[in-house]
């Protein structure tokens, strides 16, 4: 299913402009998108899943217009949507969570229903939890519990936002290895801050900035453009006013810096790219401060 | 189908969280315990010989008490649809294809159900009492559902609507405070203690006094005021039923005017 997205703005109240003539066009598979805070990504997001309605331009989802109200109930039949943050009903059990949700996205039939909901509180490790009610649950099993639901219904358009956000390492892991394994002709939009789950499981990435597309293409591609620019140097080393820290690593003999920089300090070696590179190399070529990009 | 599909589950399961939760209980025991003891002790109500119109008056006071109770409890329904204090939900609930008006109607009628449980157990009990007191079982089983069909639900379902709807302008709270002030003025503002207009003892009451006194042997001054006008006709059959459309159709207007101003708000 292909996403087109053309001159898409949305302007909030008091002129606060969060996307600003964004031109994307997304095709089946999965794309990260990433963008520091308030580059406009949720924002995208919420147009995305036709609960915000853009100011200016045009979204075509599998050719439904989402400006038209047909349109949108259109997308919505098919779409699965992680919110930021989804607190979920206190006083439901995870099943009758996923329940209601289900027939809210017009699952009618009752064996069916419960067959998803069992499959799914399985797939995201909630199954022994599945009678228990949701205010008990910590905030990384509600998480699961949120990602859960969006699988409801086997969606062909999935948009997660931060969906990994609060969880521990090895749920992270089982959340890629899901994502991974939906196959078919799926669009996965996934929105997060954490580079190594798009490099782990997006081929493409559009990256957003101020409100503006500053890349889209493959994953390979963002990292390409820290090629010849990442290095690793001592941190006694002074950087140049260009060069952008990108981690620091303690060894027994001292702290070791990787930086991004058109202009390395003597004693750096150069290393191979990271997608975080990349990103870095890429906001630092727009012009985004060294504060911006850590 | 699939807006049928989303109302029951929003009917159920908002139903089910109504249920677990203590807001309504909270508002709805002591109102439902009141008028029990009002209506016990009350000449007008408990004192009455006629099964039938001791029925439609203690339908009228269930109502009195339990309509605003319900209404305080379920005054957030509406705009925790919009904005509501658990992050996401709403935006999550958006985000399915179903209507957004029918599920504001299963949002409000799901609990409605649940609250009106208590009354209609009390009612319940009122009619067995009448059957076993004298009355014969068929005109009081009628009588009761009637009473309940006529006067509880639509007061009930008003009160309710303007409450949540009321929520999408005023803060809760105030919401809460206003509905009540409403409710009293509309069906019990007595006009020689305080001369100021009120809709108590007309058409659009929504205490159920047309239907009470036009099939349930209430008294006629239940109904309309003295002289009779043309908000306040003689309690007659045809009357009866303009009061209750009436009442019934302000409810769908709260709800259709809430859908309007969440829509703008969106």
């Amino acid at each position: 299913m292909q996403i087109t997205i053309e001159g898409l703005g949305k302007t909030y109240g008091k002129g606060r402009r969060a996307l600003d003539g964004v031109d994307l066009r997304l095709d089946s598979g999965m794309t990260g998108l990433l963008g520091a805070n308030g580059a406009g990504k949720t924002t995208l997001m919420r147009i995305l899943a036709g609960v915000l309605r853009p100011t200016a331009g045009r979204v075509l989802v599998g050719g439904h217009d989402l400006a038209t109200s047909a349109g949108r109930i259109a997308v919505k039949r098919m779409l699965g949507y992680l919110p930021q943050e989804l607190a979920v009903y206190p006083d439901l059990t995870a099943a009758e969570f996923l329940d209601y949700i289900a027939l809210l996205k017009g699952i009618d039939d009752r064996q069916a229903r419960r067959r998803q909901v069992e499959h799914l509180l399985g797939q995201v490790g909630l199954a022994d939890d599945a009678n228990r009610r949701a205010g008990t649950f910590s905030a990384g099993m509600r998480r699961r519990l949120g990602i859960a639901q969006t699988l409801l219904g086997d969606p062909r358009l999935i948009i997660v936002d931060e969906p990994t956000a609060g969880l521990d390492p090895q749920e992270r892991m089982r959340f890629r290895a899901l994502l991974a394994g939906l196959g078919g002709d799926r669009t996965v939009i996934l929105s997060t801050h954490i580079l190594d789950d798009v490099a782990q499981s997006c081929p493409r990435v559009a990256v957003l900035t101020a409100g503006r597309l500053v890349f889209a293409g493959t994953t390979e591609g963002l990292v390409g453009a820290a090629a010849g620019r990442t290095f690793v140097v001592d941190s006694r080393v002074p950087l140049g006013r260009d060069d952008v820290l990108v981690n620091a690593t303690a060894f027994a003999d001292g702290t070791r810096v990787r930086i991004v920089s058109t202009g390395p300090p003597p004693g750096a070696r150069p290393v191979p790219p990271t997608l975080e590179d990349g990103y870095v190399a890429l906001l630092q070529d727009g012009g985004v401060t060294a504060e911006v990009a850590r | 189908m699939a807006g049928m599909t989303a109302l029951a589950g929003t009917v159920v399961h908002e139903a089910r969280m109504a249920q677990r939760g203590r807001v309504l209980w909270l508002a709805m025991v002591p109102a439902v315990l009141l008028s029990f003891v009002l209506g016990l002790g009350s000449p007008v109500v408990g004192g009455l010989t006629d099964p039938v119109a001791r029925i439609g008056a203690w339908a009228m006071l269930l109502t009195t008490f339990c309509a605003p109770a319900l209404a305080v409890a379920l005054a957030d329904r509406f705009s925790r649809l919009l904005h509501s204090r658990r992050p996401g939900l709403a935006e999550l609930l958006e985000s399915t294809p179903g209507s957004g008006t029918l599920r504001m109607i299963g949002t409000l009628a799901g609990p409605l159900a649940v609250g009106l449980s208590p009354v209609a157990v009390v009612l319940a009990a009122v009619c067995v009492a009448a059957a076993v007191t004298g009355g014969a079982a068929g005109p009081v089983l009628g009588a009761g559902l009637v009473a309940l069909g006529t006067i509880v639900v639509p007061g009930a379902l008003v009160a309710t609507t303007i409450a949540a709807l009321l929520t999408l302008l005023v803060p809760v709270a105030a919401a809460r405070v206003v509905v009540v002030a409403l409710w009293f003025w509309s069906t019990h503002l007595n006009t020689e203690l305080l001369a100021v207009p009120t809709l108590a003892r007309t058409l659009f009451s929504p205490l159920g006094g047309y239907p009470a006194a036009a099939w349930l042997h209430a008294s006629p001054s239940w109904a309309s005021g003295s002289p009779p006008g043309i908000l306040s006709p003689p309690p007659t059959t045809p009357a009866a039923l303009l009061s209750v459309a009436l009442v019934l159709g302000a409810a769908a207007a709260f709800v259709a005017t809430a859908r309007a101003v969440a829509g703008l708000r969106a």
